[in-house]
């Protein structure tokens, strides 16, 4: 056993708290260490001292002041958890839904402007134009049949 | 079989009337344009014609045989490319049928070949000869037929031009040449064959129609007005470019769909520009690139000799189509208010 382990030791030694294997452990110890011995020499002296002291009254309303402040404090740290958990509970599948509900209404949006604006635009090929201006071609002189041949080929 | 003869005889001679007034022009290259516009909508022809078009990645090649009698139809059947063969389009005068007897399917289109539009052709004819520079030169023969070789350069930069060569004895155009905005051979257009006069009993022509190119069609859905009466009947302002190249007035104010489109069109006697306006519309497109002009951004595409530009604001959609360069385009589109 070390100094450093028996000294973590010598208060339960002195309180005959410890087994009889570490009790053992530690008189082997101290048998051979001087500097332990000391240092148990003046843990006992102060608890000489300690066990000498005149003992003093305590005011009759301490209990009470010391429990009431426990129950209380008790009841804030209790409050202010549930506050929040509630909060967490009440909002927390709120948001869920809100979220949810925004992405749904602005895919239901989107696709009304989409649809809105296909249904309000017509699709027109641009053969159409094309072959108004290859008519159109027709009225130089000299592409007259030529425009014929072309006007029929398409995108 | 007399009045068979008697009408051969009479286009034969009405050809020859054509042609001989033509000769005694030829001095003049303006007079022997005018001359071959005539002798194109006047005579009575048959023919097996061999247009080339340039295009980026695959040039195509149309074969058509096209039979032409005057005042009565103008016939145009596709011998090639093989997925168009058996296409026919037959000319009335009033609606051109085009008819894919594959499909079973039938478009009709205003007539190429009416009064009306030989009439405009006239008129172009006289606004390009103002914006073109016409040349006269000797062409060699085509089809064992002299020719003449007729330039027409752009006095302004930037518009199309265009290589006739013109048959010395009837004026008919026996072959062509069209070059772009920037100066690319676009197409060439010439005869493998052609007849004078066409040899085709029309009633028997008629006869192996299909019944679904005999069909009458309901008149064109479309209103041809003055600028000042197209904006009163269109369903929404109509804007008018404040820009237009030099040398291009406009020709033509149309509506459409019922007054939700207007077509205006511009022209210089050989380029044409098309300004369609409607409210807002998705116009559907492929092969385009997006471009910005101004502040505006656009769709922008090129395809044979055109160029498009589709673009929309204020909740009007415009396209401006044009055979004319891309800056120049920018710049009509800029001006429109």
């Amino acid at each position: 056993m070390t100094c450093k382990k028996l000294r973590n030791k010598l208060s339960a030694y002195l309180d005959g708290e410890l087994r009889n294997r570490e009790k053992r452990k530690v008189q082997s110890h101290l048998g051979q260490c001087r500097v332990c011995r000391e240092q148990l020499g003046q843990l006992q002296k102060i608890g000489i001292l300690m066990q000498n002291l005149p003992s003093q009254e305590a005011p009759a309303d301490l209990e009470a002041k010391i429990l009431k402040r426990t129950i209380l404090d008790q009841g804030k740290s209790k409050k202010k958890l549930i506050d929040v958990r509630v909060l967490w509970q009440i909002f927390r599948p709120d948001l869920e839904k809100v979220f949810i509900g925004a992405a749904v209404l602005m895919v239901i949006v989107g696709c009304c402007f989409y649809l809105w604006n296909f249904s309000s635009r017509p699709e027109i090929s641009i053969n159409y134009f094309e072959k108004e201006y290859v008519h159109s071609q027709g009225m130089s002189p000299f592409s007259g049949e030529l425009t014929m041949l072309i006007s029929l080929e398409g995108e | 079989m007399m009045p068979k003869n008697i009408f051969s005889i009479v286009l034969l001679g009405f050809a020859l009337t054509v042609g001989s007034s033509g000769i005694a022009a030829s001095q003049n290259p303006q007079e022997i344009l005018k001359s071959s516009l005539k002798a194109q909508l006047h005579l009575s022809w048959t023919g097996v014609s061999r247009v080339e078009i340039f295009q980026e990645g695959e040039n195509v090649i149309l074969v058509t045989q096209i039979i032409h009698q005057p005042r009565l139809f103008h016939f145009v059947k596709y011998l090639e490319p093989p997925m168009l063969r058996g296409r026919i389009i037959f000319d009335d005068g009033v609606y051109a049928r085009d008819y894919v007897p594959g499909k079973n399917k039938l478009n009709i289109s205003p007539s190429f070949n009416s009064s009306e539009a030989g009439k405009k052709q006239m008129e172009n004819l006289a606004l390009l000869l103002k914006n073109y520079q016409v040349s006269a030169s000797p062409g060699g023969t085509l089809l064992n037929r002299p020719v003449i070789k007729i330039s027409l350069n752009p006095l302004y930069p930037g518009n199309p031009r265009m290589v006739i060569w013109i048959d010395e004895e009837t004026h008919f155009p026996l072959k062509r040449e069209r070059y772009g905005a920037e100066g690319k051979l676009v197409n060439v257009t010439t005869f493998m064959s052609l007849e004078f006069p066409n040899q085709v009993d029309p009633q028997k022509l008629m006869k192996g129609l299909s019944l679904k190119l005999k069909e009458k069609p309901l008149p064109p859905q479309s209103l041809v007005l003055t600028m000042e009466e197209v904006k009163k009947q269109a369903k929404f302002n109509v804007s008018l470019p404040h820009y237009l190249p030099p040398g291009y007035f406009v020709r033509e104010a149309r509506l459409l769909e019922e007054g939700k489109l207007v077509k205006l069109t511009y022209t210089n006697g050989l380029g044409v520009i098309c300004l369609f306006q409607r409210p807002r519309a998705h116009v559907k497109m492929r092969y385009y690139s997006r471009v910005k002009f101004g502040q505006m951004g656009a769709q922008f595409r090129e395809k044979g000799t055109s160029r498009t530009l589709v673009w929309t604001r204020k909740n009007i959609t415009y396209v401006l189509i044009g055979d004319i360069s891309r800056e120049e385009l920018n710049r009509i589109a800029l001006s429109i208010e």
